[in-house]
């Protein structure tokens, strides 16, 4: 079972720390959580099939960016965080 | 309907933007001692409490005025100095408890919050505070949502007991 | 003038005088304020080889025009001067309501000069300026001197004061106002305890105008409006700080644990801005003006850690823990209080701590040369050296001059984790390559605020660049760079880059001051400040050779977690940041460069 750590509020909209899942690729472990976390979570962090800006999602430490996004596969013993960014304008931007 | 400036100490967070919102509004200048809104820091107890005049239903200060420039307006319920009547006795500083009356020396007249009405009637301090730790509501709606407040609170105590 | 109030209080504390003086309007356009006109005064009038702590340096309040304004978090204020820590420039900020209150006196700037006889301290009452005996201060913490100080002027006079550890002239000494804002880095309280300056006090009821209020106010408002729709300034930073970045980053892989020997921390969650925000915390709280109010009021309730202040920051928490190992977060929070009583800098004295325990560990500090084992995870260890550096007593005389002094007396230099001498922050630059080449660059020596890439390696903001690669990490250290330096001239405070860009603070500027700004002129005049800082360390004898990293860094992986093997690849990015700066293979700004932005 892979695991899933929810860091700062996201952890107040799931109502726990971590939760455990069985899932293929990431996508798939995304839409597991509503079975233990509530059906309307995932909502919170993917929408037609994109994640929500702000929303970043680490597999074993590194961001699925660079790995192959949602679509990055996942295995039994892998580490899943997600945090929210949302810093914006910074320098240059 | 008259219009209360709502405080809530519990949420300010001491950043004092209201005296500056305030001294540019009516004085074009970034004073904090020229506010007619202070914040009260207590540091080592943690608590902020920002003050300001809460215009009285009988007023002190436009009682004693004795050329009646301290005037109620009649629709929001608010008192403003009529500038040009104040000639600066101070005798409204002598009579307020609160400390509301503000003394502008260079201009030689006393000073108050009167909801922004002497400008636009869209108190400056509410617009700037973050936090919300000040509202301008309509004066039923604060009293309103207190009693919900507190009655929510019973509810959550009411479902927690009479589990059977 | 607008924005600024027009003028510098030149105190010469040798003869005692203060004399007010104007403020060059040319300069001021060209400079701005805070960082960049501070350390202009600065690198005009010192010897850039002076002896730091010799009467000949200068410690420089500098404000800027949006200090004292209701721009959204408009009170910063920078003390410049020449580090004893580093032997570079010193440029280290604060917030708070001291520099406010400056302006409100009618000054820019305060330029202490020379040395006192005896512990003084200035009292800037309005337009008057006295400089009291402060022989009942000196010894006090910065909050029984705080407290003291208002009794004997007035008891809403703000104060920015020293410790005993800047008494005593400790490389980790800072300055701190309104008791818990900390001026903390690169050991500015010692020069302030070397001119025999106890504290600034200062009660102002004059004004701070703006050229065009109305505009003013409108890019204001939209400023406000802007931070308030961000979810890190609006939600992230006022629910748990700045310690969110715990789990974040030791999620990441590139956490320093016990002296930048492993990279994530087994113990991060306990300390973690999660369970700050479940336990300790009683509110947050604004500096002035402070659309964001970050600031973390704390307390310790009950037991033998007992105390109430404000902090942890992530800094601060990750210095005095994780970097030490101690996982205790009321230990933690209690040498953080005592830092900011004694006037220490947190990073500098949590990364000394960590550094002696490596150094103990290791067996190269003979267990007679301390009082007791300092190993890491310890925390009552931790919070008894915090005492003993901020009363330069026993092993806490020599800790207190910071882990390079450590390390080099006990004949391993190469342990002390940080650039120029001072402690790197807390992030490994092995696991966010854009971090590394930031610490060995930073004028001030090793600084995470200087050019703050994780912006882009871990948060993705303007862009998401991988933390691993060095791929575009030049570019974006620059532009960073020069960007902050021009926020840090401005005098408000960096968090708001968070929310909104710097073509959000023109139109601020610009309406504060009259003076024309535009964004063009603005990034300039950040990269002018920079390569000023740049100018005044090769006079003061650094070279390019300075901007390195220890081997630990650039040779050793981390060796476990996201981010195992890495190691910091200076080598390949300096010579292109060089390039992009417009300085020569050794570092040194050409000719050409300095005539591009008028310093030369």
């Amino acid at each position: 079972m892979a695991v899933v750590t929810f860091l700062g509020d996201i952890r107040r909209a799931a109502g726990r720390t971590t939760v455990a899942v069985e899932a293929d690729t990431v996508a798939g472990a995304l839409a597991a959580l509503g079975a233990s976390v509530g059906s309307g979570f995932a909502g919170l962090l993917v929408r037609d099939r994109v994640l929500l800006p702000d929303v970043e999602v680490l597999l074993n430490g590194r961001n699925i960016q660079f790995l192959a996004g949602l679509a990055t596969p996942l295995g039994p013993e892998d580490q899943v965080t997600i945090f929210q960014s949302g810093l914006r304008g910074y320098p240059g931007g | 309907m008259a219009k209360v400036l709502v405080i809530h100490p519990e949420r300010c967070t001491a950043c004092r933007a209201c005296e500056l919102a305030c001294s540019m509004k009516h004085h074009g200048e970034f004073n904090p001692s020229r506010s007619r809104i202070q914040v009260n820091i207590f540091l080592e107890e943690a608590i902020y409490i920002p003050t300001t005049c809460t215009q009285c239903d009988q007023a002190w200060c436009a009682k004693i005025c004795p050329t009646n420039a301290i005037v109620l307006d009649e629709k929001t319920l608010a008192y403003k100095v009529v500038d040009d009547k104040c000639v600066g006795c101070k005798m409204c500083v002598l009579a307020c408890p609160f400390g509301s009356m503000v003394l502008f020396p260079e201009k030689g007249k006393a000073e108050k919050c009167d909801h922004c009405l002497s400008v636009d009637g869209d108190p400056e301090c509410v617009k700037f505070c973050t936090p919300k730790a000040l509202e301008y509501l309509d004066e039923d709606t604060e009293v309103r949502l207190r009693q919900m407040a507190t009655a929510m609170k019973l509810k959550e105590t009411f479902k927690e007991v009479t589990v059977s | 003038m607008n924005g600024w109030r027009g003028h510098i209080l030149r105190v010469n504390l040798t003869r005692g005088t203060a004399k007010k003086e104007p403020l060059d309007p040319k300069l001021a356009r060209a400079y701005i304020g805070g960082r960049g006109l501070g350390t202009k005064l600065l690198a005009d009038e010192i010897d850039p080889k002076v002896d730091p702590l010799a009467p000949g340096n200068k410690l420089i309040f500098a404000t800027g025009p949006l200090t004292g304004t209701g721009a959204s978090t408009g009170g910063r204020y920078m003390v410049v001067t020449k580090s004893p820590l580093t032997g570079a420039i010193a440029c280290s900020n604060s917030g708070g309501y001291f520099g406010p209150e400056v302006k409100y006196c009618g000054h820019d700037f305060i330029i202490l000069e020379g040395r006192a006889k005896e512990p003084v301290y200035l009292w800037l009452d309005n337009d008057r300026v006295e400089i009291r005996p402060a022989g009942t201060l000196w010894g006090k913490s910065t909050h029984e001197a705080e407290d003291q100080l208002k009794a004997e002027t007035h008891p809403e006079a703000k104060v920015s004061a020293i410790g005993p550890a800047g008494e005593k002239l400790a490389f980790t000494a800072c300055i701190l106002n309104d008791k818990h804002r900390a001026a903390g880095r690169s050991g500015v309280g010692a020069v302030m305890g070397s001119k025999q300056v106890k504290a600034i006090v200062a009660k102002g009821s004059q004004s701070v105008t703006v050229a065009r209020p109305r505009d003013f106010m409108a890019a204001s408002l939209a400023v406000v409006n802007k931070l308030k729709a961000s979810p890190v300034t609006n939600e992230g930073l006022p629910k748990y700080g700045t310690p969110i970045l715990v789990n974040v980053i030791n999620a990441h892989g590139f956490l320093p644990t016990r002296n930048f020997q492993q990279g994530q921390f087994e113990g991060a969650e306990q300390v973690s801005g999660e369970t700050i925000a479940d336990t300790i915390l009683i509110k947050n709280k604004g500096c002035f003006s402070c659309t964001i109010a970050c600031a973390r009021v704390t307390e310790v309730k009950t037991g033998k850690y007992k105390g109430a202040g404000e902090g942890p920051e992530y800094e601060s928490g990750w210095a005095l823990g994780i970097s030490t190992g101690v996982s205790n977060l009321e230990a933690i929070t209690k040498a953080n209080y005592l830092c900011n009583e004694l006037g220490m800098d947190t990073i500098e004295a949590g990364v000394a701590v960590a550094t002696a325990m490596e150094l103990y560990e290791r067996g190269y500090i003979p267990a007679g040369d301390v009082a007791r084992p300092l190993r890491f995870g310890d925390a009552e260890t931790l919070v008894w050296l915090i005492e003993e550096m901020g009363h330069r007593r026993g092993f806490g005389e020599l800790a207190a001059q910071g882990g390079y002094r450590i390390a080099e007396r006990y004949g391993h230099p190469e342990l002390f984790m940080g650039s120029k001498k001072q402690a790197f922050p807390a992030y490994d630059g092995r696991g966010a390559q854009g971090m590394a080449l930031g610490y060995a660059t930073s004028n001030r020596g090793a600084c995470h605020l200087r050019g703050y890439t994780i912006s882009v390696e871990v948060f993705g903001i303007p862009k998401k660049m991988d933390p691993f690669a060095i791929e575009g990490k030049a570019e974006v250290s620059k532009l960073f760079q020069d960007v902050a330096s021009f926020v840090d001239s401005c005098g408000i405070c960096l968090f708001t880059t968070f929310g909104i860009g710097a073509e959000d603070i023109v139109p601020m500027l610009d309406a504060a001051t009259g003076q024309g700004y535009t964004l063009e002129e603005c990034l300039k005049i950040g990269e002018r400040v920079w390569n000023m800082e740049r100018l005044f360390n090769l006079k003061a004898g650094l070279s390019g050779k300075d901007d390195t990293l220890p081997p630990r860094i650039l040779h050793e992986g981390i060796p476990e977690g996201p981010a195992k093997g890495m190691v910091g690849r200076l080598g390949e990015m300096l010579p292109e940041y060089y390039r992009l700066r417009g300085w020569d293979t050794a570092g040194v700004p050409t000719k050409a460069k300095l005539k591009e932005l008028a310093l030369a």
